[in-house]
């Protein structure tokens, strides 16, 4: 009668095992969950912390910025500040989720469910990762990276490689087509590739920079600025990789792979909250299915209970821990308030998404938002009047020039669009970083790399940020870099930053 | 599915934190030549918390600035109206980061050095002498009796009897091979020969042989084996530090932080030669008093000065607590320098008969004004009562005593180097 797949907290590779295949078959049958296929690995604490430091990545490049962080992340680890990030998984085929040796049996079951399932759906289906990363290449890809970078290290000295990965470390967020979609390499190519890929590059170089004579006609000058620049650039780490004149065929590498890596990273940057919403939605259904089965005691129930509310937690905007909207809370409630507006609508429901009111198959219409939509998107369309009143979400203006946050709307009918909308904004690209674009070249004088930063909502630029990063670009430009901030709203323009200031 | 147990596998992290420290180095190295070491307390395993600028460490992008701007912003848990307004909290609470103008909230931050780690970069900084290289100056009070192998001869009760039978089993198969052999040769001539003297010859040779195979002694001489011992020194391994300090006025904050750190390297001098080390403390003014290490540091205390009371109270712990065949003592005196005039003769007198003839090391440090310290002459002193200690103690010519004057820490590695200094130069007496 009592069949529990485990009792107490410990736990063996048997239990492991046994579970997993419980957990599989309700993800597989009840849920239609899709993944590729599973390796997971057992870890340390300290492997734990090093793993999330090195940006999640096993295998990654070594650089001391990565010793920062864990260096910061063990302090807080240590004065129990954080609470250890629990799931790590990786984005690749097959598709790596780590268990931590210290965590109970219960613990591992929900980290299970979560990452080698949730997870590993979300990635495999989700539209976003689909177009912008090869899951069956980038553990690979990482392992040649870190390769070449050591390689580099030996021949180049480690201040020198490291110091330059500083300046592409500045530039890292700047490196992706957010419009074309890249072309997807398969596996191996990147090796095999490389050496081409110099020569080619040099050839290029030469070619572009070599016919640099003054131009006669104004034609033919427009001509060559075009080989440069035609209209705005938003990839600066393509094409400083492509056409920077000095750099050595080894800093181009470099430069492509934190370029690739970050591209890896972009589709994770864009999908946080739908991303977490599923894993936390399906280690909630699987648990409870466990449960309801009688594989699972009541103590083990209780301490999944604990330890969901942990992580779906959200403070209030007023309370001291508050750092911003929980992924994981907001997450799980969409799915689970687009579940009860399946099951259970009311009035209001029909009138917001009378497709998928009254619907008894939510799973089917979840499954279906995980392959179609980003944060930005999914927020717009799905967060209910419902779940904002729940919240109690409410936006406010806040000019950091006053000592005064306005109210601008609330929970209420005249709100709800509102706030969706801005919520919905907030988790687009262009809010979490600033709109950087290079604009100008002035190719036959100074070839001076002008950029310019497109303020939004009259949001400035953090000067002391800047500069650096400005410098960063020119060490990799080669020559000088001006900045500029312009305002479309009133059409007004300001020098941020301009290299030949400091010369 | 697969399960992978990675965790033997846990080196990798410790290269990203040395390049961090590596890269830190400067700011960490400037933090630990500032930091306070007398709070820290010298037996603590603990490590050290120190807190650097991220002048060099920064990783900068392009970011927003928080200073300007109109940012809207959707949050949960509301209980306003809609166009209210309210004041915006001190930053530090709600919605704001540590920090709030440019270049913003990340100036410092705080991590641990382990304890090796902190000890090495101030040591270093110092330039202490590496503690590993030592010399083995343990007195040796004591003898024990080791195991040493096997001799052909000794006392009955030492035979080791196994040994001993191996080699007569050896001897044995030997020596009857032997006679096997030539009894073997002797047969075959035997079959070859007709004349009755060859005959003659060769069984009585074979008569011979049989005898002798049959009396073959089971032991002999040449097989006994007894165990043997000798003598090794036993170093003791136990030591004690007796730390005796001038608390009277003079003593201010800056003497007691040379003082800190001097005692820091004496006491990892001592626990990585010694498996177990105290530390005494003894205070004095013109009484002396054993204390504890908070007190010491911390209290302060008025009167004269009278060196020889404390002298005194260390002869007189020794000898109630430290037995000399059990513990290497090694004394350390920190003062300024005064001492009640006539009171030279009788720390004189302790010292000479009564310390110096049992300690590992008698170290005085006089700590001086930086001005003065720079020269060692009596001539250059400030006022008379200033060299009254000192001309005292430099006059002590005993390979175990070493008189410093210590200005900065950076003097403290003068102290350590007569320490490591190979005996043959030392003496002059």
């Amino acid at each position: 009668m009592t069949d529990y797949l485990w009792t107490g907290p410990d736990w063996n590779m048997d239990l492991l095992k046994k579970t997993y295949d419980a957990i599989e078959r309700i993800a597989l049958e009840k849920y239609k969950l899709n993944v590729y296929p599973n390796q997971i690995e057992i870890i340390s604490a300290e492997q734990m912390l090093d793993a999330y430091t090195s940006v999640g990545l096993p295998a990654m490049y070594p650089h001391w910025s990565f010793g920062k962080h864990f260096v910061q992340q063990h302090e807080n680890y240590s004065r129990g500040y954080s609470g250890l990030a629990y799931e790590i998984v990786i984005n690749s085929n097959p598709c790596i989720s780590y268990l931590m040796e210290n965590n109970s049996m219960t613990m591992q079951a929900l980290v299970t469910s979560h990452a080698a399932f949730g997870h590993n759906h979300f990635f495999k289906n989700n539209y976003m990762f689909k177009d912008f990363t090869d899951a069956g290449y980038i553990i690979d890809y990482v392992n040649f990276a870190r390769n070449y970078i050591s390689e580099c290290e030996r021949k180049y000295g480690v201040e020198r490689v490291e110091s330059f990965l500083d300046s592409c470390h500045a530039i890292k967020d700047y490196g992706i087509d957010t419009v074309k979609r890249p072309r997807k390499l398969s596996k191996g190519e990147e090796y095999n590739r490389q050496k081409e890929r110099e020569a080619f590059i040099q050839a290029h170089i030469n070619e572009l920079w070599g016919n640099n004579k003054l131009q006669t006609s104004t034609e033919d000058a427009n001509k060559f600025k075009k080989n440069f620049l035609s209209g705005r650039e938003s990839n600066i780490m393509y094409f400083l990789e492509k056409k920077a004149p000095f750099l050595e065929t080894w800093q181009r590498e470099i430069l492509r792979i934190v370029r690739k890596i970050s591209q890896y990273f972009y589709p994770q940057m864009m999908t946080k909250v739908m991303n977490e919403g599923t894993a936390t939605l399906y280690h909630y259904q699987i648990i409870n299915d466990l449960y309801d089965n009688g594989l699972m005691t009541d103590g083990s129930m209780q301490e999944f209970i604990k330890s969901h509310t942990g992580v779906v937690f959200q403070p209030s905007y007023n309370d001291p821990r508050y750092t911003g909207i929980n992924p994981y809370y907001l997450g799980f409630n969409m799915f689970q308030d687009i579940q009860r507006m399946c099951l259970n609508p009311t009035e209001e429901d029909r009138r917001f998404l009378p497709d998928i009111a009254g619907n008894p198959d939510w799973n089917s219409i979840v499954l279906d938002i995980i392959e179609d939509f980003k944060d930005e998107e999914f927020v717009l369309q799905y967060l209910s009047p419902k779940l904002i009143r729940d919240m109690r979400l409410f936006s406010m203006q806040d000019d950091r020039e006053s000592a005064f946050v306005n109210i601008t709307d609330i929970h209420d009918d005249e709100g709800y669009h509102n706030i969706r909308k801005r919520l919905s904004q907030s988790y687009s690209f262009t809010t979490i970083r600033p709109i950087i674009e290079i604009v100008d070249i002035d190719i036959q004088g100074s070839r001076t790399l002008y950029l310019e930063h497109r303020m939004v909502d009259h949001k400035e630029l953090d000067l002391k940020n800047a500069a650096q990063v400005v410098e960063h670009i020119s060490k990799l430009w080669g020559f000088g870099v001006v900045l500029t901030s312009f305002d479309p709203t009133n059409d007004r323009r300001l020098v941020v930053y301009d290299t030949d200031d400091f010369r | 599915m697969t399960f992978i147990d990675r965790r033997p596998n846990s080196k990798k992290n410790i290269i990203n934190r040395q390049r961090f420290l590596e890269r830190a180095k400067e700011n960490i190295r400037k933090q630990v030549r500032q930091a306070k070491n007398i709070d820290r307390s010298i037996t603590s395993n603990d490590g050290e918390k120190i807190k650097i600028n991220q002048r060099g460490l920064e990783e900068p992008s392009f970011r927003h600035s928080r200073k300007h701007g109109i940012f809207d912003i959707v949050a949960p848990g509301n209980d306003h109206l809609r166009g209210d307004r309210f004041r915006k909290p001190e930053s530090g609470s709600g919605s704001g980061k540590k920090g709030s103008d440019d270049g913003e909230g990340e100036d410092d931050f705080e991590f641990s050095l382990t304890r090796d780690e902190y000890f090495d970069i101030l040591f270093e900084d110092l330039e202490l002498p590496n503690l590993e290289k030592k010399e083995n100056a343990d007195k040796v009070d004591a003898w024990v009796m080791e195991r040493a192998g096997y001799t052909t001869t000794g006392p009955t009760n030492k035979l080791d009897l196994k040994q001993t039978y191996i080699r007569a089993l050896g001897r044995h198969i030997a020596l009857d091979a032997m006679f096997s052999e030539e009894e073997r040769e002797l047969r075959d001539e035997l079959e070859k020969l007709l004349s009755d003297e060859e005959l003659q010859r060769v069984r009585s040779r074979l008569e011979e042989i049989e005898e002798m195979k049959t009396n073959i002694p089971f032991l002999d001489n040449v097989d006994l084996r007894y165990r043997t011992h000798e003598q090794k020194p036993l170093p003791i391994t136990k030591a004690v530090m007796f730390c005796a300090m001038d608390v009277s006025g003079s003593m201010g904050e800056r003497e007691k932080e040379i003082a800190k750190v001097f005692y820091f390297f004496l006491y990892l001098f001592l626990t990585k030669r010694y498996q177990k080390v105290e530390i005494v403390f003894i205070r004095h003014t013109h009484v002396a008093q054993e204390v504890d290490e908070n007190t010491f540091f911390y209290s302060k205390e008025t009167g004269g000065t009278v060196v020889s009371t404390a002298l005194e109270l260390i002869d007189n712990i020794i000898k109630e607590r430290y037995a000399l065949n059990e513990w290497n003592l090694y004394v350390t005196q920190i003062s300024d320098g005064d001492n009640y005039p006539g009171d030279n003769e009788t720390v004189m007198d302790i010292l000479l008969n009564r310390l110096l003839p049992v300690v590992q090391y008698y170290i005085y440090i006089n700590i001086t004004d930086p001005q003065e310290g720079m020269y060692f002459s009596d001539v250059l002193y400030g006022s008379p009562s200033s060299y009254g200690l000192w001309s005292v103690y430099d006059k002590i010519t005993k390979p175990n005593f070493i008189a410093k004057q210590v200005a900065s820490k950076q003097d403290i590695k003068y102290v350590f180097r007569e320490i490591f200094k190979p005996k043959k130069e030392t003496s002059n007496d």
